[in-house]
């Protein structure tokens, strides 16, 4: 009895501080959006509150928490309400298997524990697929229910998109599968010890850069992201599928469309880039202190996938939906699928280990 | 006389009532019967040696002492032989109709609504006669007759949804919706799902992407656009109504609020018009100045246009980076004039207020500086795939439909019709100095982009000229009855003040004459029909502006494409709605 309490504790404690790690990233996210626009539009971005403008995430965000919650005549009243949650409880539940830091794990009061990933199950990454396909239900309720044209527009194009854009974010991930042989995300950034050579980005037998491409591009699209950001394209459909969320309901949104690029790079890091493995061999920390050089390097692989996101907004225009769909399914598919081939052929002649 | 003249009333003994060459301002006009309307007209669109083919303006004037009390007055240009001609045929009040000229000019439709609208003539024949700018309901009457009072009639206190402050606010709004219109998305026949039917978007008047208060229903069928029905006049303020009861210098300040991304092109496209009418001369430095701060003005408009359509297909740097330059433009004019967005510079005779050399300098900095601009606008949009892939193809419009439609500007010079006022009838310094006119080929969004972006290049080539060319001398013109004297000495001087207070209070008395004069801004061609009886103020202005008649073609252009695309046809028009309603 005793073990199952200390564990749950444990567990909660990870959770909570996993959870509080990454709300705060998406609260100084939204600043460095802002930011990182700005200087490069030849701007300051928000300067106001705090030097430097380094509080308004927290103005933002009360200024949202006070805002009148409002719920338009002739909604759905249960799925209006649903919506928002469905969209943010599934991009904040992927973290439960991202490998934040080396794995090891710790004996406290007799018993394992592993402190850099919450749960280590054996099919991580089928487990953050599927859940974030469930945070696509999100928007597509919350464009439903919100009995307005524009939501709906928003909605429909929401589902044709993340619809084509899963299938290649899937079979991107196809390949590093064949190359670890194993689902799980702890297993996988662990196969790539060792040097930047090792990462499957690079790796032998065969490099996946083809699939690393695939899956930026649809991860961008998944997320609903510049340049593929029409489920809520501003100029056509006023807001999209959140025109008529005000308040909280709207921030929390607003919060999942940024877990979600959060979790996305997670992702990305440990699948392509290693993880939390330094781009040379071994660690330049001491044995015990190795962890932080660990989690150093993921989260600086991380920010620079969210830096990307940023730059991308500043540079292009937005794709018009056939362009889109087109662009899904006779351009990535393709890619994905001859990805799929080699790497199996090339696996099969040169079998790990 | 004119031989195209000379022609018509041979050919038409009948219905060619009389004609009238102006020589003075090189205008040709022509009184018809009303019912032979429609023959005179095909033979001026079809015939090679009249070959009217660009429907430049219809509009109307009201006497309303005559018998015969309406005037309907069509402008046409004829492109192969660059000559306009004026068509005017009378209806009475008790009948006013005529014959709707939609079958030969397609851009006549909006305008024929807008007459219908203003002054209440019927056009027979019209596929879709309905009021354009007001209210589609609205049954005060026709605001432009001259029986109609300026202030209006009080329409607008009946608006039920204006909350009334005596009264108890509305409870319940919850309750006021029905259960049908709760289920909108519900199908009402039943399990079927074969059902197909148009979806009805409501785009504005209120939308982040329609520049300004425009509403178009589109009709749709998924994303593509079944019909599109633009609805214009939330911005209807009645300018040419405001006009007939102001003095001639009095209306500059009221043109600045038409385009006012360009004010000072629609100051000078109307004190051209009021100066032909007076057949007034200005000093060659005042040319200069006017021509400079015009293509200024078409820099601002084209910068303007570029980041808002550059946002509106998603690029969001480009709005920021335009402004950038815009500002640079605007710290300019608020040197020049002291006002930075409607700006109220040019006088009837000249132009308010002289460059400096500190102004001087600083435009030739900022043109230094600006191909290098122009060139980084380029490098993120023109080599970049999504941006060509939106707008390639894309609300593709022909030559032949163009100028049938009555479209000017870039617009029409994208689809490859080299039509520019400034070389058709030069003004200006424009005849001096060196420049081209580009032109696209396609007729597609994209050409017209490319238009936009050579015109901002060859805009700075013209200014550069005329900075360097420009002449020492006065900035006003030397005519007394028409150009108060300078603030100075009204300030000091007796005999002055007396001047400046008869001008002022007084106006002056135009000839009694009538022109049309038709300059070319930012978004085509900006024209300004006056009818003068020979007293201070105009008896009838109309404005043709480009925003409204370009509208006209919306449909056409919009038709089978996506919703992502009508809103770079917004953006692609250039429209303004300050102009498009007035």
């Amino acid at each position: 009895m005793a073990e199952v309490g200390l564990k749950l504790a444990f567990s909660v404690a990870q959770i909570a501080v996993v959870m509080g790690i990454v709300l705060l990233t998406v609260m100084f996210l939204t600043l460095a959006e802002r930011k990182v626009l700005g200087w490069m539009q030849d701007r300051m971005g928000p300067m106001e509150v705090g030097p430097y403008g380094v509080l308004q995430p927290i103005a933002d965000g009360l200024k949202l928490f006070f805002k009148e919650d409002i719920v338009p005549a002739g909604a759905n009243k249960f799925l209006f309400t649903l919506a928002p949650i469905l969209a943010l409880v599934p991009a904040l539940i992927g973290f439960a298997v991202v490998p934040f830091g080396p794995n090891r794990t710790v004996e406290l009061f007799g018993y394992q524990f592993q402190p850099f990933v919450i749960s280590d199950i054996n099919i991580g990454i089928l487990y953050i697929l599927a859940f974030t396909s469930i945070g696509a239900y999100g928007i597509i309720l919350g464009g439903w229910a919100s009995n307005s044209k524009y939501s709906l527009l928003g909605g429909l194009r929401s589902a044709a998109q993340v619809i084509s854009y899963e299938l290649n974010v899937g079979l991107a991930i196809v390949g590093v599968l064949l190359l670890a042989g194993s689902l799980s995300l702890v297993k996988i950034t662990e196969a790539q010890a060792g040097g930047f050579w090792h990462w499957y980005i690079f790796a032998f037998p065969f490099p996946q850069v083809f699939a690393f491409v695939v899956y930026v591009i649809s991860a961008v699209a998944e997320t609903n992201r510049v340049p593929f950001d029409l489920p809520e394209a501003e100029s056509e459909l006023v807001a999209g599928f959140f025109t008529e969320y005000s308040g909280m309901r709207f921030a929390f949104f607003f919060l999942a469309e940024y877990a979600n690029m959060i979790l996305v790079s997670c992702i990305a890091a440990a699948l392509f880039l290693g993880g939390w493995n330094a781009p040379y061999p071994g660690t330049l920390l001491p044995e015990n202190l190795a962890w932080v050089e660990g989690v150093v390097w993921f989260a600086v692989k991380v920010y620079f996938f969210l830096f990307l996101f940023f730059w991308l907004r500043a540079t292009l225009p937005r794709l018009r939906y056939d362009q889109l769909m087109r662009f899904g399914w006779k351009v990535m598919l393709p890619i994905a699928l001859g990805n799929i081939l080699v790497t199996a052929i090339a696996a099969y002649f040169f079998p790990k280990g | 006389m004119h031989s195209l003249l000379e022609t018509l009333k041979t050919r038409f003994p009948e219905a060619v009532l009389s004609v009238k060459e102006d020589t003075e301002r090189g205008e040709l006009s022509l009184r018809v019967a009303a019912p032979c309307l429609l023959e005179v007209a095909t033979f001026l669109h079809d015939d090679p040696s009249a070959a009217f083919d660009h429907i430049t303006d219809i509009c109307s004037a009201d006497y309303p002492d005559d018998t015969e009390r309406f005037e309907v007055i069509y402008h046409f240009l004829s492109l192969p032989h660059r000559t306009r001609i004026r068509i005017k045929a009378r209806v009475t009040e008790d009948d006013p109709t005529i014959a709707s000229v939609t079958g030969i000019w397609k851009g006549a439709n909006f305008l024929e609504r807008e007459v219908y609208d203003l002054m209440g003539i019927r056009f027979s024949g019209h596929p879709d006669l309905r009021r354009i700018l007001m209210p589609e309901d609205y049954d005060e009457g026709h605001p432009l007759r001259k029986d109609f009072p300026t202030e209006g009639r009080g329409w607008r206190s009946r608006f039920e949804f204006i909350p009334r402050l005596d009264e108890p606010a509305a409870e319940g709004l919850d309750e006021d919706i029905s259960e049908e219109q709760r289920k909108v998305f519900v199908s009402e026949s039943g399990p079927s799902s074969h059902r197909t039917e148009e979806l009805l978007l409501n785009m504005g008047p209120q939308h982040p992407a329609t520049h300004g208060v425009l509403r178009v229903v589109l009709e749709l069928d998924g994303e593509r656009i079944v019909k599109a029905t633009p609805d214009m006049g939330y911005l209807h303020r009645g300018v040419e109504k405001l006009a007939e009861g102001l003095a001639y210098m009095q209306i500059i300040p009221h043109t600045d609020r038409l385009d006012y991304i360009c004010s000072m092109s629609n100051n000078y496209a109307y004190v051209r018009a009021v100066e032909k009418l007076l057949k007034l001369e200005i000093p060659e430095r005042a040319e200069y100045i006017r021509t400079i701060v015009a293509e200024m003005q078409r820099i601002v408009g084209h910068l303007f246009w570029l980041g808002t359509q550059a946002l509106d297909i998603g690029a969001m740097t480009v709005f920021f980076w335009t402004f950038r330059e815009r500002e640079v433009l605007l710290d300019l004019f608020e040197k020049l004039c002291g006002a930075r967005l409607t700006l109220n510079y040019f006088r009837i005779g000249g132009v308010d207020s002289d460059f400096t050399p500190d102004l001087v300098q600083r435009l030739t900095a900022f043109l230094e500086a600006f191909p290098g601009h122009i060139k980084e606008y380029e490098e993120l949009l023109q080599t970049n795939r999504i941006w060509v892939g939106r707008t390639k193809n894309v609300a593709v419009i022909s030559a032949e439909d163009a100028i049938n439609f009555g479209l000017t500007g870039p617009v029409l010079r994208a689809s490859g019709v080299a039509y520019d006022v400034r070389k058709l009838e030069p003004y200006g310094a424009y005849g001096k100095v060196e420049w081209e006119v580009p032109v696209g080929k396609n007729g597609d969004t994209y050409d017209r982009y490319w238009v936009r972006m050579e015109e901002m290049r060859q805009s700075s080539r013209i200014i550069a000229q005329c900075l360097a060319q420009m002449p020492e001398g006065p900035i006003v013109a030397d005519a007394p009855q028409i150009v108060p004297p300078p603030k100075v000495k009204v300030m000091r001087d007796m005999e002055s003040l007396i001047h400046h207070f008869i001008l002022f209070t007084h106006g002056f008395k135009p000839p009694k004459a009538e022109t049309y004069c038709a300059t070319e801004a930012p978004k085509g061609e900006l024209g300004f029909f006056i009818i003068s009886d020979g007293s201070p103020r105009p008896y009838r202005m109309k404005i043709r502006s480009p925003s409204f008649v370009h509208m006209g073609a919306f449909d056409h252009m919009a038709r089978g494409y996506l919703i992502s695309d009508i809103i770079t046809i917004f953006g692609t028009y250039d429209i303004v709605m300050g102009e498009c309603d007035r």
